[in-house]
């Protein structure tokens, strides 16, 4: 009897041992824990803020933490969010925001996320606006608004006002004063792109976040480059070339790079260039049919 | 008043032998390391990440001493008799409700202070970590403002506690009742908020609205004495602010402690 | 009456029920009682006769309904009572995560006791109900002989004129209740007056100069010591082997 006792603890423990070890549970969590968090938007604001007591600024970071793990974790493999997530993102940002009103990281990640992988514009900006209520003396909710106005929108006379407004508030860079007039002097979006990528960039500790904006804005700069390079072959031979080809063969640069996201290059009519990826990882631009980060200029 | 500080002092010396407090050190330094980490994720607002859980955490643990410490020291006290160590002296009722308060008081104080500069430490930490850039917000001062008026907010607890453990003869009724009030006093903005909205799907009666409105003024608010978002977003409070919210504990506490000393000098201690 | 009168209780009654919906129990009926300066009164009486709540009455820790308890003159309302009564409670309960020590310090700071006789108290008392040794031990880790040797120690710290007793002898092994024994005389010898409580006859009718019997709340009687074996003679009525008080006892309670 007492010599059974040994192996038979050992045999209990290495079970317990693997069943602790399953993944299973994980999973249950996981989708529990965003069923949940999903919801949340479904809760009156004044509820929810009720609900976490005195620990308002906390349940804040924490629910955008959450918010981090579900989107991060659904792009991490590969799956788009449906239109139905990205509503929900949407809500979600705006609870976390009623909960902490002057709380930027929520509507950075909105303006992030929404804009350009959710072609939620209109959402974006009315977060923005509530930002900019909540922080009066902050320029960065008006800056992207004037910046979504221009490159999402493709408004600058409503861009315009916002950015004036930007450039008036304490601690605005400088360059944001002469941005609304030179938005609108290139009349192209590809730099003001490039300006608003460099922006954000210095603004982002987090690596994978850098380098997720950082591929964006090397296509943004290629593109940028072919679009000079259409300008001087315009120069050159006084016609525009037919496709993004004769740059080469022409010897205006000596190769078409590659789109670090897996598209091609097309040339348009009016002399911008647009690819084919619209800036999303190629194997994944299913879900959504209208996509405000490819660069078709009109 | 002498011996109401004699009690105070005998109170806290018990207090401050609970087991109770050394563990609430080591949860708190826990969660602190881990929030120096986890602020880490965030893009802009590293500072305010870390300040409001260095507020949170001191704001969490002093309200452990009235819920656990001083239920278990006042309610608990009379359920295991050990009042009668105190009674059996030539003191007052009045000398033990006041003693007991300010006691616990200095206790949620200690407490406090303790775990507020674990919480400055871990600032400094994060200061190191990810560049005093994400700092420039934070003000030392207001930092300091918000963990006074968390312990006075604690402090207003802590009398609700007293009169609680004054008028019922078990603890766990004490602690549900202090629960409740807890509750109430800090979600009340919120719900009276919700019912003034008067959204359309409002499921709220006119009666339960009327008795929100008037409950109001009946329970300490205590979610007033909540500074940690404006402080972990670098906004100063005003001094008329500050003054207003000081007379408003003060007499929420000179009120409930009265009403505890009336109860309790008329009941039976078996 | 004699002018030496240093607890009076004046028709007492209290009513108090033990829960809030529980129906409200008549523990005292109408007690009246004298305990003279100097003398050891020992109340007796079955469980639940009303001497816990006689006494909690005289500490001011139960509020009477009706009646009136005067201490040297001096109401329980008041605490300046309490400065001359040490009290030892039932079952006592100190502070767990205390030492005794912390517990002489409260108590000479609530009596005002300076620091060089508090230093001499705690010296003697220690000594007195041999704990010198766990002076500075948690009392959690104390046995319960202990625990009732220092309640004692703690009743007697502010060296009171009056000491109350309830049920100091329960609880011990009989070398503890030799010292309580021994405590009681030598308090009695230097002129306090003692009044303490039992249901065990024998320890009451070996210390104590007079002798009150309670039964369902009442004071069915008081006798004197001395004239108990007169008494039982007169009743001629002993249990088999009991002593006078236990014969007497048992014919006035047991009777009914």
């Amino acid at each position: 009897m007492k010599r059974c006792l040994l192996p038979c603890i050992i045999g209990l423990f290495a079970l317990i041992l693997s069943v602790l070890t399953t993944e299973s549970v994980h999973y249950i969590r996981e989708r529990h824990s965003h069923e949940v968090l999903t919801r949340i938007s479904d809760l009156p604001a004044s509820l929810l803020k009720a609900s976490v007591l005195e620990f308002h600024g906390v349940s804040a970071d924490l629910l955008l933490l959450k918010t981090f793990t579900w989107v991060g974790m659904k792009i991490g493999v590969g799956a788009d969010l449906t239109r139905e997530e990205w509503k929900q993102l949407a809500g979600i940002i705006d609870r976390i925001t009623d909960l902490d009103r002057r709380f930027w990281d929520p509507y950075l990640f909105a303006e992030m996320m929404l804009t350009w992988q959710g072609g939620m514009v209109e959402e974006a900006n009315r977060l923005l606006i509530k930002a900019s209520e909540a922080n009066p003396d902050d320029y960065r909710p008006l800056y992207f608004l004037g910046f979504n106005e221009f490159y999402f929108r493709k408004d600058a006379a409503r861009a315009a006002p916002f950015l004036r407004q930007a450039a008036l508030k304490p601690g605005a860079p400088g360059f944001l004063k002469g941005l609304a007039a030179r938005f609108s002097l290139y009349g192209r979006q590809t730099l003001a792109g490039i300006i608003f990528l460099k922006g954000l960039i210095k603004q982002t500790t987090d690596e994978k976040t850098k380098k997720y904006l950082q591929k964006r804005l090397e296509t943004l700069e290629i593109i940028n480059m072919l679009e000079n390079a259409v300008t001087s072959y315009k120069e050159k031979f006084g016609h525009s070339p037919k496709t993004i080809h004769d740059l080469v063969t022409d010897e205006i640069i000596q190769y078409v790079p590659k789109d670090p996201y897996g598209g091609e290059f097309i040339l348009l009519k009016n002399g911008s260039v647009y690819t084919t990826s619209g800036l999303i990882n190629h194997d994944r631009s299913r879900n959504t049919k209208e996509r405000p980060g490819n660069l078709s200029s009109k | 008043m002498r011996n109401s500080i004699a009690i105070a002092i005998f109170t806290l010396r018990e207090g401050l032998k609970q087991r109770i407090i050394i563990g609430l050190s080591l949860a708190a330094l826990i969660m602190l390391t881990s929030g120096v980490m986890i602020s880490g994720f965030f893009m802009r607002d590293i500072s305010k990440i870390v300040v409001d859980l260095a507020l949170s955490v001191a704001s969490a643990g002093g309200l452990m001493v009235p819920f656990f410490v001083g239920i278990n020291m006042l309610a608990g006290d009379i359920e295991k008799r050990t009042i009668f160590t105190i009674m059996a002296q030539p003191v007052s009722r009045w000398h033990y409700v006041i003693g007991k308060y300010i006691g616990l008081s200095i206790l949620t104080l200690i407490v406090i202070l303790f775990l507020a500069s674990l919480g400055l430490a871990s600032i400094w930490v994060g200061k190191l970590m990810y560049g005093p850039v994400f700092f420039k917000k934070f003000s030392m001062k207001s930092y300091l403002v918000a963990v006074f008026f968390n312990y006075w907010g604690t402090n207003v607890l802590l009398s609700l506690v007293v009169m609680w453990s004054s008028i019922t003869t078990s603890s766990f009724l004490s602690f549900l009742l202090t629960l409740a009030s807890y509750l109430i006093g800090n979600t009340l903005d919120d719900i009276v908020s919700f019912v003034n909205t008067n959204a359309p799907n409002n499921p709220m009666e006119e009666t339960i609205q009327t008795a929100v409105i008037y409950l109001q003024y009946a329970v300490p608010n205590l979610s007033a004495f909540d500074l940690k978002l404006p402080v972990a977003h670098g906004i100063a409070t005003s001094v008329e602010e500050a003054a207003v919210l000081v007379s408003y504990g003060a007499a929420c506490i000179t009120f409930i402690l009265m009403i505890s000393i009336l109860t309790f000098n008329r009941r039976n201690i078996a | 009456m004699p002018d030496n009168i240093i607890i009076e209780v004046k028709s007492l009654s209290k009513r108090y029920s033990a829960g809030l919906f529980q129906k409200k129990k008549e523990a005292l009926k109408c007690v009246s009682l004298q305990v003279l300066s100097g003398e050891v009164f020992g109340i007796v009486g079955s469980n639940g006769a009303g001497k816990s709540t006689l006494i909690k009455s005289l500490t001011g820790l139960l509020k009477p309904c009706f009646g009136t308890v005067f201490i040297n003159g001096i109401s329980p309302v008041d605490a300046a009572s309490r400065k001359m009564i040490g009290f030892l409670p039932e079952n006592p309960c100190l502070y767990q995560n205390l030492t005794i020590t912390d517990h002489f310090r409260f108590i000479s700071r609530v009596n005002g006791l300076d620091s060089a006789l508090t230093a001499e108290r705690v010296k003697v008392l220690l000594n007195q109900v041999r704990l010198s040794e766990a002076a500075r031990t948690p009392l959690r880790k104390f046995s319960k002989g202990m625990i009732q040797r220092a309640a004692l120690a703690c009743a007697l710290f502010a060296d009171p004129e009056i000491l109350i007793l309830d049920e100091p002898m329960s609880g011990l092994d009989p070398l503890g209740r030799q010292l309580v024994v021994d405590l009681i005389y030598e308090y009695h010898r230097q002129g306090k007056t003692i009044l303490f409580c039992s249901h065990i006859l024998t320890d009451v009718e070996r210390m104590c100069d007079r002798i009150g019997i309670m039964d369902e709340g009442e004071m069915k009687s008081v006798i004197n010591a001395g004239e108990l074996s007169n008494m039982i003679e007169h009743t001629g009525k002993t249990g088999q082997g009991a002593t006078p008080l236990e014969s007497y006892f048992l014919n006035l309670v047991g009777a009914q």
